[in-house]
């Protein structure tokens, strides 16, 4: 049986008064709250939720343990077990004690070089995925607010969505080898290409929350009350849009880090040198009937990386935007006030 | 005598209908919806009048000019004496003390992600600069006037019921003192229990407060309970206003004669009753010329379709006004006589 | 006393909702009977369970989050819960027909009139002519008997795919057009040729429920539930409505349960009236009487909130208090923390039960009041 958490207490007549006041009752408590009620009741995005911890700290320690020891002890000690450029005369062997995942066809350590991908892979995601949404989230949020026909405000919106529509035509996969062909090889130009094919999404979803938001009723109160354009924006608008951008930015990761790992699977982005996935992938691609633990081990950091955030994601979903579970609750109840209480207590 | 706290002289709000592009480039003029199309009334100091009316017939519009949250598409509006619709800037953010709307949607009208003391507090903060705890302070003074806990400040309105929100809605539009009070569709959302409830504490409020309202709703007998003085609006025009119990009990306007009868009441009597008003609201967006509730009017003769009336007194009944050719001949038939059959004694077309 | 077999009994009804906030008792040890030819009304508040009774009846809950506790739901002798799920589109249609409050969300926005109206036209015929099973057959004119066994599975589907609204051959729909229009001049829609092509959200909301009510008649069912049927529609409109379906009380020999929150709606439209609250009945009984002399306590406090005065005459007669939370409902009879005449019997498990008032004329109004004599000395 669940708590009765205290948001059931329908404390609307005065003739309960039984509400005690949280002092300095902060968002982040709430959050945190929540937080730990989904992890309880969703073993799965408890499973995902651990999974980006881990991988987090990891990537962490894997770039700040060298820094730290070559700062205080005057020599790098990597995190990893082999430097993952170092060739060892073990080639082409499976998993064992010593090398955990197995050793490439030149000798180089499996599970080395896919530590020390780590870092630049969640990088890509973390970094790419949020550029990609305060971009796209900045354009979506003019073409949204300030859209109304007639004004410069549309104009400069019906600009940006057209825009905004052509880069949306284009398949973000293609469109993203293309822009990488085309610059070259290398790092750099690589997270270019997604960036500039991934911010097109943003926009759109941001407008549509901006869009939804504008027309609600407390929207229009807050105009009425005099509260000035901006500040409803800030307030408002902002701070209602927060979530659902969360959500998405967060289940969004998984695809970024795989359309970057598909780029440098083709031959384009990231030079050989650089351990990444989905170089590695391609790389050991060939050997895959004699040596399969290479190609399944670069492969398998992938797919569990993005299956770590895709469950995160959709847990946070249900902290941060009870929307979605609440329509659901809501839709299977007829009667109004019984899935109103009951949609309430879901929030 | 001192000049009404409101004065509407010929308001007309046209919304424009998107046209194509075909036709924007030959300059042909868009479609416009005609929602409110000429409306003169005053509201006075300290009294309640109720705008009455079906969907479409204008009366959520009315009331947001009277709120200054559109702008006219031609009239004047007067608050106490002076000419306010052309207020803008930091004079229109003053002004807006005066004048607070409670909005019909308890649900949507409150930010659901703000709490209490944010959303009774925002009015305040927009024309004031208080810390949290001076801002904390004078919303929990305001709470316990609409019968809310005043240690609710930091819930947030999904925690409250229906009946609740409602009154949260009202705080907030108390908190700056306002000498006008635009209420839309107050009970609406309530059940009948509930809206007793409200209605008992808006008349109480009105005392203690010297506030005067703007109710607008279709809810009839709401109306009947909380308003002085009733304006009943069809089609964007005012069609009756006058004295709540004139208006209300005896009727002069046809609308508000087939208005009455619609109303179903808690009578089993009424089983037998079969409503003879036919024909549906019509589209705002081409009014007929002459009377607008010709088409449906059981009254109806060749004038009123070619001439529209203008809002009068008739001899007898210098307190209400009414538009119709037709007020002193119509004047005596009671509404209970559209139900079961079409005014004979009169005569129609 | 001979009485006309019950259309429609339940005994014993109670159904809960299990969600994550708690478990709510939406229906509470509920019995009534619905005659033929009359109406029944459902008053209740929001929150009263009577949308629930609604949806339960043709069984359109959903299973989860709801489960009927107990109780029996007798349709012309059928326990509805007892049927087997594949059995219950068999049931519905022809046998209880539904009307809702949003008309715009009960018609399918991408489909125009005729489509939809000519869909139900299609299923009855298909049951009347025997091509695919139902549980009960409507024999014309407007006779309802028991069904016999029909053909099922290749027949079934064989006869349901050329029936596809927008895919039907040209004869087949022209053979549905006629009764499509028959309908549609049935609910008194002028030139109804002019509607059909139309799609629902170019229709007023007055006419959407009579399109509405076309698609529930055109299957001729014994029983039409009416959940506020009329609570989204204007006044005028609503009236209209009303009166189109007291005249078609008349004409079609459908026995309707009508619910709704108006008490006036409800003085207008039914025969017999049960009063809701928090999930039980509360009171039962011919209209007449139970407004003109109510014999519980909620009954005689709500008709008296309806305003119905003017504000110089005093202050409303208001309820105290508000409607307990369907998860918390207060041991023995529900209203007793609101109500003026509550002793301490009435708080105590297991409160009172619904039976033939004391001192009402009708022998069919019944109350659940163990004071219901006093009522009348309510103030």
């Amino acid at each position: 049986m669940t708590e009765t958490a205290p948001q059931t207490r329908n404390s609307s007549s005065r003739a309960e008064a039984t509400l005690v006041s949280k002092a300095e009752a902060s968002v982040l408590r709430d959050f945190l709250r929540g937080l730990l009620r989904v992890l309880r009741a969703n073993p799965l995005t408890f499973v995902g939720f651990i999974l980006v911890l881990i991988l987090s700290v990891l990537a962490l320690l894997v770039v700040l343990v060298p820094v730290v020891t070559q700062l205080l002890l005057g020599h790098t000690i990597l995190l990893t077990p082999f430097d993952p450029n170092e060739l060892t005369t073990d080639y082409g062997q499976p998993p064992s004690t010593s090398h955990f995942f197995g050793t490439d066809n030149l000798g180089g350590d499996i599970f080395s070089r896919i530590l020390t991908a780590l870092p630049l892979d969640l990088a890509i995601g973390f970094g790419i995925t949020g550029f990609a949404l305060l971009v796209g989230g900045g354009l979506g949020l003019v073409a949204g607010f300030w859209d109304r026909p007639g004004t410069i405000g549309g104009v400069v919106s019906l600009v940006i969505l057209r825009v905004t529509d052509v880069f949306l035509a284009f398949p973000s996969l293609v469109l993203a080898l293309a822009i990488a062909a085309s610059l070259g090889r290398g790092t750099g130009p690589a997270m270019l290409a997604v960036l500039v094919t991934w911010w097109p999404y943003y926009v759109r979803l941001t407008r549509g929350e901006v869009l939804a938001v504008k027309h609600q009723p407390y929207v229009m109160a807050a105009r009425a009350a005099g509260v000035s354009e901006v500040r409803i924006l800030f307030r408002h608008v902002l701070r209602n849009l927060l979530e659902p951008l969360l959500v998405y930015y967060t289940l969004d990761i998984g695809t970024v880090l795989v359309t970057f790992s598909t780029i440098s699977f083709v031959g384009i982005g990231v030079p050989l040198s650089v351990p990444e996935w989905g170089s590695m992938v391609e790389l050991y691609r060939r050997f895959l009937q004699t040596q399969p633990w290479t190609v399944l081990s670069a492969g398998g950091a992938i797919f569990v990386t993005v299956l770590a955030f895709s469950l995160f994601g959709d847990g946070l979903r249900d902290i941060l935007d009870p929307r979605s579970r609440r329509a659901l609750v809501q839709a299977a109840i007829p009667s109004t006030l019984m899935a109103k209480a009951a949609a309430a207590a879901e929030a | 005598m001192s000049p009404a706290l409101v004065e509407a002289h010929g308001l007309v709000k046209h919304f424009p209908l998107g046209r194509s592009l075909a036709d924007a480039i030959s300059r042909k003029p868009g479609e416009v919806i005609h929602a409110v199309d000429g409306v003169s009334l005053e509201i006075n100091d300290g009294e309640t009048l109720g705008l009455i009316g079906e969907s479409g017939s204008g009366k959520t519009t009315l009331g947001w000019l009277l709120a200054k949250l559109h702008v006219p598409t031609a009239g004047r509006i007067r608050f106490a004496g002076q000419d306010i619709t052309d207020l803008t800037g930091r004079d229109l953010l003053a002004w807006r003390r005066n004048v607070q709307v409670v909005f019909q949607d308890p649900v949507g009208s409150l930010d659901p992600r703000l709490r209490v003391w944010q959303i009774v507090g925002e009015p305040i903060q927009a024309q004031e600069h208080l810390s949290r705890a001076e801002l904390k302070s004078r919303v929990a003074e305001i709470l316990p006037m609409v019968g809310l806990p005043g240690g609710s400040l930091d819930q947030y309105p999904h925690e409250f019921s229906g009946g609740g929100r409602q009154r949260l809605s009202l705080a907030r539009a108390l908190s700056v003192r306002p000498k006008l009070l635009i209420l839309d569709e107050p009970t609406s959302a309530l059940d009948v229990a509930v809206q007793a409830q409200v209605l008992n504490n808006l008349v109480a409020l009105q005392q203690d407060l010297q506030l005067s309202y703007l109710v607008i709703t279709h809810n009839v007998a709401a109306v009947r309970y909380v308003a002085d003085r009733v304006a009943v609006m069809y089609h964007g025009l005012i069609a009756e206003v006058g004295p709540a119990k004139e208006v209300l009990e005896h009727p002069i306007h046809p609308y508000t004669k087939a208005l009455l009868a619609a109303l179903p009441a808690p009578d089993p009597r009424r089983r037998r009753a079969r409503y003879r008003i036919s024909g549906e609201v019509p589209t705002l967006v081409h009014p007929p010329p002459g009377c607008r509730f010709a088409p449906r009017c059981p009254f109806v003769i060749d004038r009123c379709r070619s001439e529209a009336p203008t809002l009068r007194a008739i001899p007898g009944r210098p307190e209400q006004l009414v538009a119709c050719h037709r007020a002193e001949e119509v004047e005596d038939v009671p509404p209970e006589q559209l139900l079961t059959g079409i005014a004979s004694a009169v005569g129609g077309p | 006393m001979q009485m006309a077999e019950a259309l429609l009994d339940i005994r014993g009804l109670s159904i809960d909702y299990e969600v994550g906030a708690g478990v709510f008792h939406a229906i509470s040890d509920l019995s009534l009977q619905i005659t033929p030819g009359r109406v029944l009304g459902i008053v209740g508040e929001t929150g009263s369970g009577k949308s629930t009774l609604a949806h339960a009846i043709p069984r359109l809950l959903q299973e989860p989050p709801a489960r009927v506790r107990s109780g029996r739901i007798l349709f012309r002798g059928v326990d509805v819960l007892e049927l087997p799920r594949w059995k219950l589109p068999l049931l519905r249609g022809t046998g209880i027909g539904m009307i809702f409050q949003e008309p715009i969300n009960s018609l399918n926005p991408a489909y125009r009139i005729f489509d939809q109206v000519a869909e139900a036209v299609a299923v009855r015929k298909l049951r009347d002519s025997g091509q695919t099973p139902t549980l009960f057959q409507a024999v014309e004119p407007h006779d309802y008997s028991r069904g016999k066994p029909v053909k099922t599975g290749p027949a079934l589907l064989h006869a349901a795919i050329p029936h596809l609204p927008g895919i039907g051959t040209g004869a087949r729909r022209e053979a549905l057009r006629t009764e499509v229009l028959d309908y549609l001049k049935l609910v008194r829609i002028n030139d109804p040729e002019t509607i059909l092509d139309l799609y629902p959200h170019e229709l007023s909301g007055g006419m959407r429920q009579r399109v509405m009510i076309a698609i529930a008649l055109s299957e001729k069912p014994a029983l039409l539930i009416a959940d506020e049927p009329t609570s989204a529609l204007d006044i005028t409109i609503q009236a209209q409505v009303l009166t189109l379906m007291k005249e078609l009380l008349e004409e079609v020999r459908t026995s309707i349960l009508f619910i709704s929150h108006d008490l006036g709606v409800i003085a207008e439209m039914a025969d017999d009236v049960g009063v809701l609250y928090a999930g039980h009945l509360v009171e039962f009984g011919p209209v007449e009487d139970v407004y003109t002399n109510p014999r519980h306590p909620y009954t005689k406090l709500l008709l008296r909130s309806v305003p119905n005065r003017y504000k110089t005459d005093g202050p409303l007669p208001a309820l105290t208090g508000s409607v307990p939370s369907l998860a918390k409902i207060p041991p023995g009879c529900p209203f007793h923390p609101r109500c003026p005449l509550a002793r301490e019997i009435c708080s105590q498990d297991p409160g009172p039960v619904l039976e033939r008032a004391k001192g009402a004329s009708a022998s069919t109004h019944l109350s659940a009041c163990y004071f219901s004599e006093e009522v009348a000395t309510i103030g």
